[in-house]
């Protein structure tokens, strides 16, 4: 099992301890967050200096995110051809097939379509098992698409554990693939509409919309409880997660397919 | 710029189509769906069986009388993803529905697009909101599968339209009415409609039908976590309360100028009344552009109108703010 470290800014390196080789750096969520060319330099550095391998985590973007990205997988393309590039967008996985073939795309968490709602864990039991099997079965992994997938180079899909548990196994006979599982904070939903944009100027309290961002996510965080769902909700910037540790072992993890770990040591976005 | 309003029923067609409707958009629940995966198991984004038709046959002459009136109607196929065993009964449906004479299907899992490519099924592809189509590499993407249409999602800005309407020759379609998601379609992971007819324990309350609607307790971090608190709650509140629906039609102004092909009301679960009001605004909003007003004239006389069919002020609640 290959273990990674989520690394949220580039000063949070404290939690690097020896058992990772990896290091998840970038924006998942939001197009607003992408890291500067000289952010990511700052974790290039890093990464040579301890030996690092890199994972470069991106997210659903306009076509202006898409020429935020563009400098940055030109720069790792220049320092670190072969790191890979998670995607969660179809037009980021296809500039990086025309145009940076050095760089290996990665088939991120929110692409996948994986169902993480919390209150699914609570239809077990209640509704035919067909419907429970269908929340803990992926759609990336029919036959179509992981052909179609491995023709664009996709080789390892990006994966929570959710409260329902997942139903996966990645050994297929046609298409290699692997797995990431990020533990412990699953996404959840997210949205351009960024509930926590101007959240400390109650006079903007009747904004809807896509305004400029303040980076108000880097200093607030949101708990949402409610009692019809069986877990705390925490949002950061505009997106929310849960918290699971409750995940199979290793040995499990890796009779499915799934072979590297990537571990977030605070609420991943923002 | 055509309208594209929701059909629940046979009989609706002919007022819609009075009323402005250009084309049509419908879903399918059927019964060997619900049997085998219930109808809280998406298949096409509005799981309850009132927002479909129950039939192929039904559907068929709701398909009928649109045709006769001169209106296409669209299939909606939009679950995120389907699950290999859940492709015989979505292949079986829509070989059902296209032998029923629909005009296009509305998809948003690429495994679906694949499959229809891959069979050669005869069929025009519209990729839903659930597409994600955010920039013009993913429309380039989507058109090479075979699209004809996208369905963009609700959260753009009007520069961001501008740019990607520029770089596709598509027909881009956006949402105009009602029901703005506060999350991304295709990427949120809640699940709606647990609130399950046939399964009493999983009544989860009035509200527990949407897990993004709830009235949650909220506690915020940082300084100044009080005011944040506070902001939070009310902005939320203006997503799920209140008596306005969120609405565009004064962006329709915009959307015409830079090219926008459709506008779709959303509401497959709503009564003919509520179809006939909402397109009482939308219609007329889209037949306000051949006055050839300014801009600001324009969205007073649409703010005007939406006071006068819903009864009370649009309080600018707007889907595209920036274009007001």
């Amino acid at each position: 099992m290959e273990h990674a470290l989520y690394l949220s800014r580039t000063d949070h390196t404290n939690d690097l301890e020896d058992k990772y080789t990896r290091v998840y750096f970038g924006a998942e969520f939001c197009q607003n967050l992408i890291p500067t060319a000289k952010e990511l330099g700052s974790v290039l550095d890093l990464c040579e200096e301890r030996k690092l391998d890199l994972t470069l985590l991106t997210p659903y973007v306009t076509d202006a995110g898409l020429d935020m990205l563009e400098p940055l997988f030109a720069l790792m393309v220049a320092r670190r051809p072969g790191s890979e590039v998670v995607i969660n967008d179809w037009g980021t996985l296809r500039m990086i097939n025309d145009r940076f073939d050095a760089l290996v795309p990665v088939f991120g968490r929110l692409i996948t379509r994986q169902k993480r709602g919390p209150r699914l864990s609570l239809l077990k039991g209640k509704v035919p098992d067909a419907m429970v099997d269908h929340f803990r079965r992926l759609g990336i992994t029919v036959p179509i698409v992981r052909r179609f997938l491995s023709e664009r180079r996709i080789g390892r899909i990006e994966l929570d554990w959710p409260l329902q548990g997942l139903d996966v196994n990645l050994d297929f006979p046609d298409v290699k693939l692997s797995g990431t599982l990020y533990e412990p904070w699953v996404y959840v939903t997210t949205t351009r509409l960024c509930l926590t944009n101007a959240c400390d100027q109650p006079e903007k309290v009747d904004r809807v919309g896509i305004f400029p961002c303040g980076r108000e996510c880097e200093t607030y965080t949101f708990r949402l409880t409610h009692p019809t769902v069986p877990v705390e909700l925490r949002l950061k910037g505009n997106t929310q997660f849960y918290y699971n540790k409750d995940v199979p072992s290793e040995t499990e993890l890796e009779a499915m397919g799934i072979d590297r770990l990537v571990f977030e040591p605070e609420v991943p976005g923002g | 710029m055509r309208i594209v309003s929701p059909l629940n029923t046979a009989s609706e067609v002919d007022a819609l189509v009075d009323a402005g409707a250009n084309e049509f958009y419908a879903g399918l629940l059927p019964a060997a769906w619900k049997e085998r995966f219930s109808h809280c198991s998406p298949i096409n984004r509005r799981e309850w069986p009132q927002s479909n038709f129950a039939t192929a046959e039904e559907l068929g002459k709701a398909i009928e009388r649109a045709h006769e009136r001169g209106a296409p109607v669209n299939l909606t196929m939009n679950a995120q993803y389907y699950t290999q065993e859940q492709y015989p009964v979505v292949l079986n449906e829509l070989e059902r529905a296209l032998d029923q004479g629909i005009d296009a299907l509305i998809v948003g899992d690429i495994g679906l697009m694949l499959t229809l490519r891959e069979q050669g099924i005869p069929a025009r592809l519209h990729v839903s909101t659930v597409g994600t189509t955010f920039n013009s590499r993913t429309a380039r993407l989507y058109e090479e599968l075979g699209a004809a249409r996208l369905v963009l999602p609700r959260h753009f800005t009007l520069s961001e339209l501008e740019r990607l309407r520029a770089s596709t020759s598509l027909e881009l379609e956006m949402f105009i009415i009602n029901a703005l998601c506060s999350f991304i379609d295709g990427l949120c992971t809640f699940q709606h409609a647990l609130n399950v007819e046939g399964y009493p324990d999983l009544y989860l309350g009035a509200d527990g039908c949407h897990a993004c609607r709830l009235t949650y307790e909220v506690k915020a971090h940082g300084p100044g976590a009080e005011t944040a608190r506070k902001h939070y709650q009310g902005w939320k509140s203006l997503l799920t309360e209140g008596t306005c629906h969120y609405c565009g039609a004064c962006a329709i102004w915009e959307l015409d100028r830079i090219g926008m092909d459709s506008v779709k009301i959303i509401g497959r679960i709503h009564d003919t009344e509520r179809k006939l009001r909402d397109l009482s605004l939308i219609a007329w909003a889209r037949d306000l552009l051949s006055e050839g007003l300014t801009k600001n004239d324009y969205i007073e006389r649409v703010m005007a109108r939406y006071a006068e069919v819903y009864g009370f002020p649009c309080g600018r609640r707007c889907y595209y703010p920036t274009a007001v």
